[in-house]
């Protein structure tokens, strides 16, 4: 398993998947911008650390869409804003079927770093009875002059919605197929 | 058409519906009316198939059972309903839940009468790329049900609450659209407001009360409704 280092002057935007790496570390420069796509290919458990540190004015975005099928997938992001007016917004979803997610998210500022924004979500859909989320979304903000948000969300598929489908004539499997999708198409609608 | 016999339904051991019969035929348009609580959406739910319910009795469609039928096969065997408070669906687009086309058909054919149709509507054309009902007004909700059902060709069609969240510019639309396809389906079109049932000249009205029919009537059944409420209308 690997270690992959990234530094990022200007503008990255890149697809990565998280089952090639145990750990991926980013130095978002000063006034640079990147936008991170996280997925997990294969049918490998996987364990991956990302570590985002921003300079002053930098700007990142990281999403994250899983789907685990009789494996589990743990993801721990650590993100550190060391220059003031440093930006970033965490968008991690998984969902499982007979599978696992574990989500860890950090989102640190030093006393003296202001004026940032950092958003951190996880949201966690269970298809069965057979499958586990956790989740610990976690701030350690050491100032006021900052806007954070965090929060987590777990549940299954809306009852209601899968009622509806299926009375326009899609199946019970093709209802739940949707439903994912769209749960994975909200993440790029809200942010890109 | 659409035959329904001794239909019970229980929902958490409680009887909502206690022993209902109606049949529909093409072109007929039957009024279900009744008060709050009555047991109107109940009964079009459970005819849609919803499988939370307990319901006992048969439903049949053109001498076909469709009682053991989920929610699915239901709705490819001919039924329809628009319902009271249609679900905002984040992530799906208005366009791509409605256009639902088999493989082999006219797709060209079909988009041209779907754009039509929301003409006629008056859905604008960004409708298409929002989010499905999300952030959709009441009125805006009902007309994407309609929409929805003439890009379907169900064999009957229940309207759960046609008027809920519709200004009169609307209703007038969508009374107007019905209208003009009476006679290709069989309608059930529950309210609990005759005014907007007396707008559609409906063949049969139906009282629901305490989970049974106390009363049918024609057109002129809807007058007595107004006139003396619905207790007094059934005596």
């Amino acid at each position: 398993m690997l270690q992959n280092n990234y530094v990022i002057d200007k503008k990255l935007e890149t697809k990565i998947n998280i089952a090639d790496f145990t750990t991926l570390n980013f130095k978002v420069k000063q006034n640079a911008v990147a936008c991170l796509f996280f997925e997990c290919k294969g049918q490998q458990n996987s364990d991956t650390q990302i570590n985002i540190e921003l300079d002053e004015s930098a700007s990142c975005e990281l999403y994250g869409f899983f789907k685990n099928k009789n494996k589990k997938t743990s993801l721990i992001t650590n993100v550190i804003h060391r220059g003031d007016k440093s930006k970033c917004n965490q968008d991690f979803r998984f969902v499982n079927k007979k599978g696992t997610s574990s989500f860890e998210g950090k989102i640190t500022i030093p006393k003296n770093v202001i004026k940032c924004e950092s958003h951190m979500m996880n949201r966690n859909i269970l298809l069965d009875n057979e499958s586990d989320a956790f989740s610990k979304p976690e701030l350690d903000i050491n100032n006021d002059d900052v806007i954070c948000t965090h929060g987590c969300t777990i549940g299954s598929l809306d009852d209601e919605h899968l009622f509806y489908l299926q009375s326009r004539g899609y199946t019970y499997e093709e209802a739940v197929e949707m439903l994912i999708e769209a749960f994975a198409h909200i993440r790029t609608q809200e942010h890109i | 058409m659409l035959e329904l016999k001794n239909i019970k339904i229980k929902i958490q051991n409680k009887e909502v519906i206690k022993g209902l019969n109606l049949n529909i035929k093409q072109g007929e348009i039957h009024a279900l009316i009744g008060p709050n609580g009555s047991g109107k959406t109940t009964l079009a739910n459970a005819i849609i198939g919803k499988e939370t319910y307990e319901t006992s009795g048969s439903i049949k469609l053109n001498n076909n059972d469709l009682s053991l039928l989920n929610v699915t096969d239901r709705a490819k065997a001919g039924l329809f309903m628009t319902f009271q408070t249609p679900p905002s669906i984040p992530g799906i687009t208005n366009f791509n839940l409605v256009n639902n086309f088999p493989k082999s058909s006219d797709i060209l054919k079909l988009l041209s009468k779907y754009k039509k149709d929301m003409l006629k509507l008056q859905l604008g054309q960004c409708w298409n790329q929002r989010n499905f009902n999300e952030g959709a007004s009441g009125g805006e909700r009902k007309k994407n049900e309609l929409l929805q059902l003439l890009q379907s060709n169900p064999k009957i069609v229940i309207l759960d609450e046609l008027d809920t969240g519709l200004d009169v510019d609307a209703l007038k639309i969508i009374l107007k659209i019905i209208n003009e396809h009476k006679s290709k389906y069989g309608w059930l079109v529950i309210s609990h407001s005759s005014k907007v049932l007396k707008n559609l000249n409906p063949n049969y009205v139906h009282i629901l009360q305490n989970g049974k029919i106390n009363e049918t009537g024609g057109a002129d059944l809807l007058d007595r409704i107004e006139e003396k409420g619905f207790h007094n209308a059934t005596k």
